[in-house]
């Protein structure tokens, strides 16, 4: 994974997709739960926080892989390893149980309602991190 | 595509404006002042990456151009 040097790895090649899936779910997830709730609150507010959480993790993912600096790397990472983490719970118990949340969020049913998308994108997202790790020592790989 | 795109959004406006009828307003000019803006952004996006992932940048925005039109179709008809 060699390329200029100005250009961060996390954004070259297969990168290049990531950030924009990435980027269009942190654009759609944000502006979904900030109508939500901006209008209807009181209907289901623990889905609305969670779609709104989900929003934030999106966006902080997506800089994180576009900016692709040591820092914002680990940052990254985290933002990933905490959406793999919430779709997996939020799948788990919105399966085990249909009515515990009042309405639709992302993660519910593992992302059944945005064709699993929200399952598959963090998986990839740590395999893109860890193939783009910088080297030992130097960090131009 | 764009120019296209531009006409629906100015009309979708004209249209929702001049409406009597109930439409899930801020969602559907949330969608209007949206949709015109991803083609760009994802050719901007594709530019400097002349490998087939830079096609599949453009693909994923027209993609999601046209899911957000059936988008706009559903909360103009009230689902």
């Amino acid at each position: 994974m060699t390329g200029p040097v100005s250009e961060p790895a996390t954004r070259q090649g297969p990168g290049r997709l990531l950030v924009a899936a990435y980027a269009v779910f942190a654009v759609s997830a944000s502006a979904r739960s900030a109508v939500q709730i901006a209008t209807q609150f009181t209907v289901a507010p623990v889905s609305y926080l969670l779609s709104a959480v989900a929003a934030v993790v999106y966006l902080v993912a997506t800089v994180g892989l576009m900016v692709g600096g040591a820092r914002t790397r680990r940052l990254a990472t985290a933002a990933i390893l905490v959406e793999l983490v919430g779709v997996l719970v939020v799948g788990t118990l919105t399966v085990l149980d249909d009515d515990l949340l009042a309405d639709q969020t992302v993660w519910s049913g593992y992302g059944v309602g945005y064709g699993f998308v929200p399952l598959v994108l963090p998986v990839l997202g740590l395999a893109w991190v860890w193939r783009t790790r910088p080297g030992p020592g130097d960090g131009t790989r | 595509m764009e120019l296209g795109l531009v006409a629906a959004v100015v009309g979708g406006g004209i249209a929702l404006a001049t409406t009597e009828r109930a439409v899930d307003s801020i969602t559907f000019v949330g969608y209007l002042a949206t949709v015109w803006l991803v083609l760009p952004v994802g050719v901007a996006w594709a530019a400097s990456e002349k490998t087939r992932w830079g096609a599949g940048v453009l693909l994923l925005a027209c993609i999601t151009v046209t899911v957000m039109v059936l988008r706009l179709l559903q909360i103009w008809t009230g689902r």
